[in-house]
């Protein structure tokens, strides 16, 4: 996440204003977080100019429903939980098309204290990554980004997507096969 | 590549560790290098899909002011009012469609009560 960082009181404070109809406050909260919803639109759809659109729509979604937020959840990870869904509409609407999801990214390994060797090496082989992830089908794609990527449990995953637990082990069963083949049998072994 | 390797092969994508192999499988791959290879695989792949999580694609120029734009949108707004219109509408319709019915029985249950022989 860029821009200028806002603490949990202050953001509680946005997004308290926000849902009494304060469009400014509303603003400063797109600002914040623009780029974490974008990326996890990218990832989710595997497309950015479809993913621009889910991002878009994803913030005028928050902004009817915010005056039902209730704060239980960070406001990040109610957005998160929005986009994954106007993700999931607009996969239902539109066939995929791929462009090019390699570049323009914003690195930050130190977010997740990673060490400079560590960094190196993953940032190396992230487009090798990126691509198998982006080629993966949509089914597979969905449950491994989700469950690998950002984290979720399986139960959330079969709620969101609406299918069984068995069927998102299934499918991150699968998708896990499929990138590892792609890292490692079709593009040769990595160092 | 034994019958072993490709058990350990098929249960390596569910689990984060060998260890959560149980104990047969578990002694097996200690001692065999190609699923010890495997399940390196993936780990590390586990681990680069998690680190994906700190990668943030930025957001194309413009996209605060066009999500504003979208706020206000009039055509949006109108969208919205417009369902908000057509939703209470039904709800009046319905709640008088119920009243009449209601009604029309109350004044059918007395008129066969006054007709009927006392």
């Amino acid at each position: 996440m860029s821009g200028r960082e806002v603490g949990p009181v202050d953001e509680q404070a946005l997004v308290r204003l926000a849902a009494l109809g304060d469009d400014a406050a509303f603003g400063e909260l797109v600002r914040i977080h623009q780029h974490e919803v974008y990326t996890v639109a990218v990832r989710m759809v595997s497309d950015r100019e479809l993913a621009y659109d889910v991002s878009q729509e994803a913030f005028v979604r928050a902004w009817r429903a915010i005056p039902r937020f209730r704060g239980d959840a960070k406001f990040s990870t109610w957005m998160h939980r929005i986009t994954v869904n106007t993700a999931l509409t607009h996969l239902e609407r539109r066939k995929r098309t791929k462009t090019d999801a390699l570049d323009a990214m914003h690195v930050d390994p130190e977010a997740d204290g990673l060490t400079p060797e560590r960094a190196g090496e993953s940032a190396a082989m992230r487009p090798h990554l990126e691509t198998a992830l982006g080629d993966l089908a949509d089914p597979l794609r969905r449950v491994v980004v989700l469950k690998d990527v950002y984290g979720w449990s399986h139960a959330e995953i079969s709620e969101h997507l609406e299918i069984s637990i068995t069927a998102a082990k299934v499918r991150l069963h699968r998708g896990r096969k499929v990138l590892r083949s792609a890292l490692w049998e079709h593009k040769g072994e990595r160092s | 590549m034994n019958a072993t390797c490709r058990i350990v092969a098929m249960r390596l994508p569910d689990i984060g560790d060998p260890s959560e192999l149980g104990s047969r499988l578990a002694r097996h791959t200690a001692s065999c290098l190609r699923c010890q290879a495997e399940a390196a695989r993936y780990r590390s792949l586990r681990r680069d899909l998690a680190e994906l999580s700190t990668v943030t694609y930025q957001a194309p120029q413009g996209f605060v002011s066009s999500v504003m734009g979208r706020l206000t949108d009039p055509v949006i707004e109108v969208a919205r009012r417009t369902r908000q219109t057509v939703k209470s509408r039904v709800v009046a319709v319905a709640a008088a469609s119920a009243a009449v019915v209601a009604t029309a029985g109350t004044l059918a249950l007395i008129v066969r009560r006054l007709q009927a022989p006392v």
